[in-house]
């Protein structure tokens, strides 16, 4: 799992962690993108032979090159498996065994790495900003169940076009929210930035006919100032635009009450928690194949039921719940551990089980398998040990007064006393899949009430276990430094400032790429909450100031294609002000985040008209970048097709759609540029090869290259390199045989 | 249901649902749909408030006709609004091409009932607005709707366009002049295509009466429905003269 031998080299100019990590941070330049002292200080503090020292610790010699990455096929596997890890790191802290079934909504995938979902998560995706998919709109549908106040909230929004819906979280509003707009809107719904400002609607947002907008998190203060005639505006500019729009709002935010009250909506802490349970159990069930089963079937979940409704506050966690028992009835769970997971009684066990470990050694076990919880035993170990030592190096300042018997811990007793297991699993290795023996709690909601309660009732402990986090964001392994970043997210929850500054900053500082996948993985959960959303996109636009290629631009770059927090629109607007840049590092984590834009069919259109106009953009540097993003995509992306003993290049089966005129202008472009030419020709010579195994993709790609041929006027260069692949020694030659007669039918024609 | 002096018309409240393209749906599909169709209409009626004998439903092969002792506004805010809620929840669970989408018409008026079943110049009109070339033109050009909800004339201008019990009075368009309105639920307005194909401009005038005669309950004699495409599937209704 280690990176040690293929990891990216590290980034040229590395910046020190900043050196003053208590301080708060502010926006790092000012208005006029002039780099704030801070900012600037950062980038003056940059020691090159220190830096160069750690990363030949690091095992890295190479500099950066984003040419070779993006002609190199075998990266794109990086690229999967970093969206894997966090996938696999947030189902394992929120409690989900199922990661396996990835949800597909898109064709198109990774270069030997199969298809993928939406970057940023399977099950737990948090709904991106921009277009909504109907497959969330009918996953939450499925399963809705309607709130007291959903009647006057549909009328409301029916009459005036923006309501306010105002209520506690887990009160499942987004889902009441996204529902309504779904079933009132039929073309579409879309969720706005998190930083829309409700003060002005003219101008900024493009509202489209019979399209729902739902804005998830109202901020304090936009709530305070928000007034009866702003609303009014909103309303006209919605009602001529034909849409509508619907603000949640957090309950007990301070608002003007009484000239809102026409606007407002309240809704109640959970309409119907034993309807909600009995909606996700039988959805469940219909989708794995038992239709027609109730709740009311199952009379010994009865009890259960009762308990855990009464005593549950989140719609999410009744949903899932609801789940839960759907997997009892197909024997995929015992309700034995569902009950753990779940019941007070549970919880007080929990409690009494976790003040009852009997040294740091067990505390620490604990912790760190909350963190790594499914990873091999031996990984669990040692980052136990390293916390212990430093929980013990807390407690005992003198270092001479610190003791530790190398033999006093057993790790089996240990996995017993925290009532873990021992099982195993199939790991994804550089070479390949293999079995390995993992360590997991029996209760799979416990590592997440772990940190949790650690962080609640002991915060003498939270500058221990932050300081340990952070040192394993810079993991040689992916899996470790993606868990630990997932899991100072999930910690950041409460105190999400104080972790900005004191993890996610330093660590973007580093200006490397593995601090930097610990930086992704520590947003993924703020960003599913609507109150942290704004701040995030704040976060990410102040580190995106400025010129130079800061450990934090590039970190801001890649989190902007890896989560989706912005809207596709935005995100390609501040990836274009990034594209500016001569620096290798940076036009890698460019590339790197258009590709992972590019795996949402819905983004890829716009993704290639960005790229359409990079590739043309008056600054030369824009337009390298851009074509380094299109030898990117060429390389990267392939598809899965129906009748196809091969995989399809991925820009090959997106030609044979709507963005066809896209496609092959920005191939002709690559072709046509001089510092591109050879490697866009190495593109083609693959593709090539591929046909030569599958005829079934001679025809399209034929096609394909008589209109690259066309656009750029020049026939004699794809001849005679076609010739000269196929006299190669096993040269793809019944592929180039059928190329060149499409290429002389269409010389032919002409 | 009250007031069944067979003898005496009694005013009721009328509800065809017809399944869109039922025709199109293998033999297997077809008793899972009619079972879903029920469900919602329990639910729907339910939510109305229309239990206790209040509705009486007659099966229709690939449709229901209800007939309730109730106001226009509790069918139409009430029943239909459920329906459709219910329509989106079965279709989230299925793939868009296997969805099952409705034409809903609601119209209300006198009826008399004999013994082999109700029967009525308006109940007649509740099955023509439901078969209208417009509103089956208009479901299909709404991709991503449901449901297309059709009100006669009489009932837009006496109950719609008022207001009455918050109906989206303004997502309300003519589809046919003086005869028939619409609601896509989902849609600000109905999206009725630009121009009917001439072959379905060429259809009938709904007026004349067409040589297609059938019954609500199995009775082949008398004005009492007309309906062409009601009856493919439910052989009890197989019983129409030559088109």
């Amino acid at each position: 799992m280690s990176d040690d031998g293929q990891a990216k080299p590290p980034d040229p100019v590395e910046q020190k962690p900043d050196p003053k990590p208590e301080a708060p941070a502010p926006p790092a330049s000012d208005a006029e993108g002039k780099p704030a002292p801070e900012a600037e200080k950062a980038e003056k503090s940059e020691k090159p032979d220190k830096e160069e020292q750690q990363h030949k610790a690091r095992g890295q010699e190479e500099p950066p090159d984003a040419k070779r990455n993006a002609s190199d096929p075998r990266n794109a596997r990086k690229l999967f498996q970093d969206t894997r890890a966090l996938d696999n790191a947030v189902a394992a802290i929120l409690g989900d065994r199922s990661i396996g079934n990835v949800f597909l909504t898109s064709s198109i995938g990774l270069v030997d790495a199969g298809s993928l979902g939406q970057p940023g998560g399977a099950s737990h995706r948090a709904v991106p900003s921009g277009p909504i998919s109907t497959e969330v709109i009918r996953s939450v549908t499925a399963t809705f169940v309607a709130p007291a106040s959903y009647d006057t909230l549909r009328e409301r929004l029916r009459s005036q076009w923006i309501v306010l819906l105002r209520g506690p979280a887990g009160s499942g509003r987004t889902a009441t929210a996204l529902h309504l707009l779904g079933s009132e809107c039929a073309e579409g719904v879309a969720k706005l930035s998190p930083d829309t400002s409700l003060r002005n609607p003219s101008g900024t947002l493009t509202l489209d006919d019979d399209h729902g907008y739902l804005l998830e998190s109202l901020e304090v203060d936009q709530a305070a100032s928000l007034n009866e005639y702003t609303l009014g505006l909103w309303q006209r500019q919605l009602e001529s635009s034909r849409a509508r729009m619907i603000v949640l709002v957090d309950a007990g935010t301070a608002m003007r009450e009484h000239e809102l009250a026409h606007y407002l909506v309240d809704t109640a802490q959970l309409a119907d928690g034993r309807a909600l349970v009995a909606s996700h159990f039988q959805v469940q069930l219909t989708v794995s194949g038992k239709p027609g089963q109730q709740l009311d079937d199952y009379p010994e979940f009865g009890e259960l039921v009762e308990e855990v409704v009464g005593v549950t506050a989140r719609a999410h966690d009744l949903a899932d719940f609801g789940r839960g028992l759907s997997q009892i009835v197909l024997g995929q769970r015992d309700i034995d551990d569902l009950r753990q997971s779940y019941t007070r009684t549970a919880e007080s066990g929990f409690r009494e089980w976790f003040d009852g470990l009997g040294d740091n050694e067990q505390r620490a076990f604990a912790i760190a398998l909350a963190v790594f919880d499914g990873m091999p035993l031996q990984v669990v170990s040692e980052a136990a040990t390293k916390l212990a030592k430093a929980i013990q190096a807390a407690e005992v300042p003198d270092r001479r007064a610190r003791v530790r018997d190398v033999f006093a811990v057993r790790r089996l007793s240990l996995v017993e006393r925290v009532h873990a297991e021992i099982t195993t699993s199939v790991e994804d290795s550089d070479l390949g899949s293999l079995t390995v023996e993992v360590v997991r709690y029996r209760d799979r909601r416990r590592p997440r009430r772990v940190l949790e309660h650690v962080w609640r009732e002991y915060p003498e402990a939270h500058q221990v276990v932050r300081k340990w986090l952070c040192d394993l964001g810079s993991s040689a392994d992916r899996q470790v430094r993606t868990r630990a970043g997932v899991a100072v997210g999930l910690l950041s929850l409460s105190e999400f400032d104080h972790v900005r500054r004191h993890v996610l900053e330093p660590w973007a500082d580093i200006r490397h790429d593995w601090e930097r996948q610990a930086v992704i993985g520590a947003l993924r959960l703020p960003m599913m909450q609507p109150h942290l959303q704004p701040l995030i996109n704040r976060m990410l636009t102040w580190w995106l100031r400025g010129k130079t290629a800061t450990g934090r631009r590039i970190a801001a770059v890649a989190v902007l294609g890896t989560l989706p927090i912005m809207e596709p629109a935005r995100v390609l607007k501040l990836l274009r002000k990034a594209a500016d840049t001569d620096e290798e590092a940076m036009i890698i984590a460019l590339a790197d985040s258009i590709t992972n834009l590019s795996l949402d069919l819905d983004r890829l259109g716009l993704v290639l008209e960005a790229l359409l106009s990079w590739t043309l953009a008056r600054s030369i540097r824009v337009r390298a970048v851009g074509l380094n993003c299109v030898l990117q995509l060429c390389t990267f992306l392939e598809a899965e097709v129906e009748g196809s003993a091969e995989p399809w290049p991925g820009l090959l089966r997106v030609a044979e759609g709507e963005h066809r005129t896209a496609v092959v202008e920005l191939i002709a472009r690559a072709i046509e540029a001089p510092f591109f030419m050879p490697e866009t020709y190495e593109v083609v010579r693959r593709w090539v090869n591929i046909a030569q195994r599958d005829e079934a993709q001679r025809e399209p790609l034929g096609a394909l290259l008589v209109d690259v041929v066309r656009t750029t006027g020049s026939r004699t260069s794809l001849r005679h390199n076609l010739i000269r692949w196929a006299r190669g020694r096993n040269g793809p030659v019944d592929a180039v045989v059928e190329l060149i007669a499409v290429l002389d039918r269409e010389d032919h024609q002409s | 249901m009250r007031g069944n002096d067979m003898s005496e018309p009694v005013t009721r409240t009328f509800l065809v649902v017809d399944m869109e393209k039922s025709s199109s749906r293998e033999n297997e599909e077809l008793p899972v749909l009619r079972r879903q169709l029920y469900t919602m209409l329990h639910e729907g009626i339910t939510a109305a408030g229309l239990l206790g004998g209040l509705t009486v439903t007659e099966d229709r092969g690939d449709g229901v006709l209800v007939i309730a002792d109730a106001s226009v506004i509790a069918v139409l805010s009430k029943l239909t609004q459920k329906l459709v809620d219910e329509l989106s929840r079965y279709n989230a669970t299925v793939d868009p091409p296997a969805w099952l989408r409705l034409r809903i018409a609601i119209h209300s008026g006198l009826v008399h009932r004999d013994p082999r079943g109700w029967s009525s110049e308006e109940l007649t009109k509740t099955f023509r607005i439901c078969d209208l070339p417009e509103a089956k033109e208009t479901l299909s050009a709404a991709h991503r709707a449901q449901a297309i909800v059709i009100v006669s004339d009489h009932v837009f201008g006496t109950v719609v366009k008022h207001g009455y019990s918050k109906l989206p009075k303004d997502s309300f368009g003519e589809i046919k002049d003086g005869v028939a309105w619409a609601w896509v639920p989902g849609y600000l307005s109905p999206p009725v295509p630009a121009a009917v194909p001439q072959a379905v401009a060429e259809t009938e005038p709904l007026s004349r009466k067409r040589d297609v005669t059938n019954s609500v309950s199995g009775t082949v004699t008398g004005n009492v429905v007309q309906a062409g495409e009601i009856g493919q599937v439910d052989a009890r209704n197989y019983f129409r003269g030559p088109r």
